[in-house]
């Protein structure tokens, strides 16, 4: 039993390095968290370790991203925010892909009057903009880690169970869901060995693709006042303070620009690899 | 044999998929006279379609190389034509009939405007006489005036294959390729859609390739016949020579496969294993590793057996004068090739 | 009399369901009987009930109304355990090979399932063992038992739904137009397979299909279905020497025959079929107005009942109580419709591209 795991994983890694771009994916985003986990020991600054003298300086040697308006070094914040940015994303993500496929997966199984309220609630919930919503969680539940996660998944909820109710309501009708139930699988069988997983693949395209979108969220949050306070640096934070000097010192705005495209992009070159080597039909 | 209407000589289609090639049509000859029919029989994969497809040229861009060969129109080489000289060719000269009617129409236009547009492109005439002419083809096929208007969801199955008809019968064309025109009807319904081709086909002298599966729907409707498998015509003659005389194993096979045939049979006489994967087939005859009369020699160059005028078939074995074979065909097994 | 208990009996099943123009009959007042390893064939054009009647009786769908019995129980309304039970003797092969089979199981978890979830087994060893007996009798190769259905062609696919039914050796097993996707050849190896389980393991088989040609093969006795009803049931042999009833001559005689110096007589049905919604009193086939039994389409009485399955065929013609329909046969097709729409583009793309460009 023991062998045969481990030779799944070792496949499903083998499909996953398969294509050159989920391979670069893989590379870019583990050598990013890499980089962001190792970074900070490395690096002579502290994230608020002030060098009046280099106050807004552009790259240098001695800082390579240069220095931001109040004289710290860019990389060391950018390094340390994108562990800050990174966890944000990925657990919020991880967070509304879990709790809206467990809402889509029941009412698009059970259909009937639980499906009614559920989306119908879902509806609701959409209707209002996903901001605000934020916003307000945020601002109810303060300021800080846990309450910034909380408030980001919120806003993903519903996308993700509509999405996933859709695809159990087309799943539903092929014929093995029915031979599911002739060969007398429980319901919990039915839910998680035969409709999970065919449902899969678009949970993990919209998480992957949400990551950016989270990201970009947790900085809008910092920008407000909200989220995660200053002066801990995190991707997003450094983009707005870096904003209102982009004519200026666009070294403040370019460099976390970059990062968070790259890692976006990483993330999901990566979401494409892991949906071809979840997909047995994609296999060769 | 120059004068016939439609002439394909030594067809040659190659596929690339998922970078390997894929031996869709691998030498296919006939010819066809005007007003005649052919029917095309073979298996999934055996390349009948890919056949009609390269006689309108719209095999698809990408993966898709006729290699070799050549067809004849009219005595005009189909494959040297432009592009633009096609566009004449498809409807006015040759048009098409495909499987799915449900998937064949727009469902966003009206089925009268759907036919108003192919009798639009094709000739010069005003509007008003087009639409005129647009429900003469509907009632041609037995759908009233009245519907001109109506969606294609509001019709079914067999009412919209009519329309399909219509459409591909608008500019009066001199061939029409059917490409299982009946599959996906009902039986009732492939009777009276049949019944129409007949008729039609009749009435303007219109030559017709029938591609099909069905033996029973040959039987009715062909004047000859080709067997196809893997690509090649494996046995060629008219309906008759066809019916009564069949002699290559794998169209007796096909014969032996039929359910219901034969009464007082307790086990049909299936073809053992699977068709054979296009993209590695077997050396010389492709029919022999399902062959129940298979010997070395058929992994070798195979010729062409004249039986008659109009009678070929591909093998090399000799045919009894009764139609069998030496050795009786053995009852197929349920070994999995 | 009384003492025998037929192994399946279908009494008055009747299933309507709610669509938005009224109620679908789709099947309406259906009765049969089926003994042990015995073969009944339904037949019927698309939207005639069959596929419904199949799933009533392996409880995928409840009857509106009426009673199924296995070995003289009634199992119309079983639930929970007993359920299982039921579902353990009543096995069902779909139709399409591809749909049918989890994509993501393997072959052999696909067969292992229902050995799984009988809880018969004590050791894994001896429910693989099973397994593997069951793949080795539906001709499944011992290669092909670790890949997954898509890496299959139908044929094989196919054999994999008959193992899965056919694992726990149930007593009836209901074949829901199992050879209706396959090519020629390869469905004459499924018949073939199908015949020789049923003299090995003794299963009685209710075979849904539209094609005649295999029913008269495969069955002992033969059901024709039109617009959820049973118009005529016969012994196969009966049945194709003397069809009774108008609907089942017009059938029969559309079957393209291949023999070519026998010309077809058809009695061309004219109009297309209609559905059973909201039907009124009257011949299911009034408005055909090809039935020439028919003295007037109004003309309807109650049923009387010409008792099924005696020695020649039971059918129910104008003198019976029957009904008529409005047309919008649209509503047949209409999942055929939702198919696809990539495929239907595409299609309808090809079609342009050789009419219109």
């Amino acid at each position: 039993m023991e062998k045969k795991k481990t030779s799944h994983s070792a496949e499903f890694f083998r499909r996953l390095t398969k294509g050159w771009s989920s391979k670069l994916g893989l590379i870019l985003f583990v050598l990013i968290v890499l980089v962001c986990v190792i970074g900070p020991f490395l690096s002579p600054y502290g994230i608020n370790d002030v060098d009046v003298a280099s106050i807004n300086a552009g790259p240098s040697k001695e800082h390579w991203f240069g220095c931001d308006t109040m004289g710290r070094d860019l990389l060391t914040r950018l390094l340390v925010g994108g562990r800050y940015s990174l966890i944000l994303g990925l657990s919020a993500s991880l967070l509304s892909a879990l709790v809206g496929s467990v809402f889509g997966l029941v009412a698009g199984y059970q259909g009937g009057a639980v499906d009614s309220v559920i989306m119908r609630f879902m509806d609701i919930w959409s209707a209002l903009p996903g901001l605000l919503l934020c916003i307000l969680v945020s601002a109810f539940l303060g300021p800080g880690f846990f309450p910034t996660v909380i408030a980001l998944t919120v806003g993903n909820i519903p996308s993700v169970a509509r999405m996933i109710r859709g695809q159990v309501l087309s799943e539903r009708t092929r014929e093995y869901m029915e031979a599911s139930k002739v060969i007398n699988c429980s319901g919990f069988s039915i839910l998680f060995r035969h409709l999970l997983p065919n449902t899969i693949q678009p949970i993990i395209i919209t998480t992957t693709m949400a990551i950016g979108g989270t990201i970009t969220m947790a900085a809008s949050l910092s920008f407000i006042g909200l989220g995660i306070q200053p002066p801990t640096p995190e991707w997003g934070a450094l983009l707005a303070d870096g904003r209102r000097y982009i004519m200026v010192y666009p070294h403040l705005i370019m460099f976390p620009g970059i990062i968070i495209a790259l890692t976006v992009l990483a993330i999901n070159l990566l979401g494409d690899g892991l949906r071809n080597a979840l997909d047995p039909k994609l296999r060769d | 044999m120059g004068n016939q209407f439609l002439e394909v000589k030594d067809l040659e289609v190659v596929y690339t998929q998922n970078k390997k090639m894929v031996h869709a049509v691998n030498g296919v000859s006939f010819s066809l006279g005007k007003g005649k029919t052919l029917g095309i029989v073979g298996e999934t994969g055996a390349g009948k379609t890919t056949i009609s497809k390269a006689i309108m040229r719209i095999l698809p861009d990408v993966g898709a190389r006729i290699t070799n060969g050549e067809i004849y129109l009219n005595g005009e080489s189909v494959l040297d034509k432009s592009e633009e000289e096609m566009l004449d060719v498809r409807g006015k000269v040759v048009s098409m009939i495909f499987q799915d009617p449900m998937t064949a129409l727009n469902p966003l236009m009206t089925v009268g405007d759907q036919i108003l547009e192919v009798i639009e492109l094709h000739n010069d005439c005003d509007k008003k006489e087009a639409v005129k002419l647009a429900g003469d083809m509907l009632e041609m096929v037995g759908i009233p005036r009245v519907r001109y208007k109506e969606y294609p969801h509001q019709f079914s199955g067999g009412m919209k294959q009519r329309v399909v008809i219509a459409m591909a019968l608008a500019c009066n064309p001199e061939l029409l390729l059917a490409d299982e025109p009946t599959t996906a009807l009902d039986v009732t319904v492939q009777a009276q859609v049949l019944g129409l081709i007949r008729d039609l086909r009749e009435k303007y002298d219109t030559a017709l390739i029938l591609i099909t599966h069905d033996l029973g729907v040959v039987a009715q409707t062909c004047d000859e016949v080709a067997v196809i498998y893997a690509g090649q015509i494996v046995e060629y003659g008219t309906k008759e020579d066809l019916f009564d005389h069949p002699t290559h194993p794998y169209t007796l096979g096909l014969f032996g496969s039929l359910p219901g045939m034969a009464e007082g049979e307790k086990r049909l006489h299936s073809i053992v294993g699977l068709p054979p994967d296009p993209t590695n087939l077997p050396e010389g005859c492709k029919f022999w590793p399902r062959c129940p009369h298979m010997t070395e020699a058929c992994k070798g160059e195979i010729p062409v057996k004249h039986l008659s005028e109009t009678h070929y078939y591909r093998c090399l074995k000799d045919r009894n004068p009764d139609g069998t074979f030496e050795d009786q065909t053995k009852p197929g097994g349920n070994e999995n090739g | 009399m009384g003492e025998h208990v037929p192994l399946l009996e279908v009494k008055n099943v009747k299933k309507y369901f709610k669509v938005s123009s009224g109620w679908n009959h789709a099947v309406d007042d259906v009765s049969f009987t089926l003994e042990r390893g015995r073969t009944i064939g339904v037949v019927g054009e698309s939207g005639c009930g069959k596929s419904t009647l199949g799933r009533i009786i392996c409880r995928l769908l409840d009857a509106t109304d009426g009673q199924v019995l296995l070995n003289g129980e009634d199992i119309t309304h079983a639930k929970g355990a007993k359920l299982k039970k039921i579902h353990e003797k009543i096995q069902i092969v779909f139709q399409d090979p591809y749909s049918s089979l989890n994509p993501r199981l393997r072959i052999e978890s696909t067969v292992m399932e229902p050995l799984k979830n009988s809880h018969r087994f004590t050791s894994a060893k001896a429910m693989n063992e099973e397994a593997n007996k069951i793949m080795e009798l539906v001709g499944i190769d011992e290669r092909l038992r670790q890949s997954y259905p898509h890496e299959l062609d139908g044929g094989r696919r196919q054999r994999v739904g008959i193992a899965r039914a056919l694992a726990l050796n149930p007593d009836v097993i209901v074949c829901d137009e199992p050879v209706s996707a396959l090519d020629v050849s390869v469905q004459a190896q499924i018949l073939n397979l199908l015949m020789d389980l049923q003299e090995k393991m003794g299963s009685a088989y209710i075979f849904v299909t539209h094609d005649l040609g295999v029913v008269r093969h495969i069955a002992n006795d033969i059901m024709v279905m039109y617009l959820g009803q049973a118009v005529e049931i016969a012994p196969t042999e009966v049945l194709f020497k003397r069809t009774l009833h108008p609907y089942t001559k017009a059938l029969f005689s559309a079957i393209p025959s291949t023999n070519i110096h026998e010309p077809m007589q058809r009695i061309q049905l004219k109009g297309e079929i209609t559905n059973p919604i909201n039907p009124k009193p009257g011949c299911v086939r009034a408005d055909k107005s090809s039935c020439s039994r028919c003295p007037s389409p109004a003309a309807a009485s109650p049923p009387a009942a010409s008792t099924p399955r005696k020695p020649a065929s039971s059918r129910r013609c104008w003198k019976r109580w029957n009904r008529t329909t409005s047309c919008s046969a649209a509503a047949i097709k209409r999942s055929t419709i939702e198919k696809g729409r990539e495929k239907r583009l595409w299609n309808w793309f090809m079609t342009r591209a050789n009419t219109a460009f």
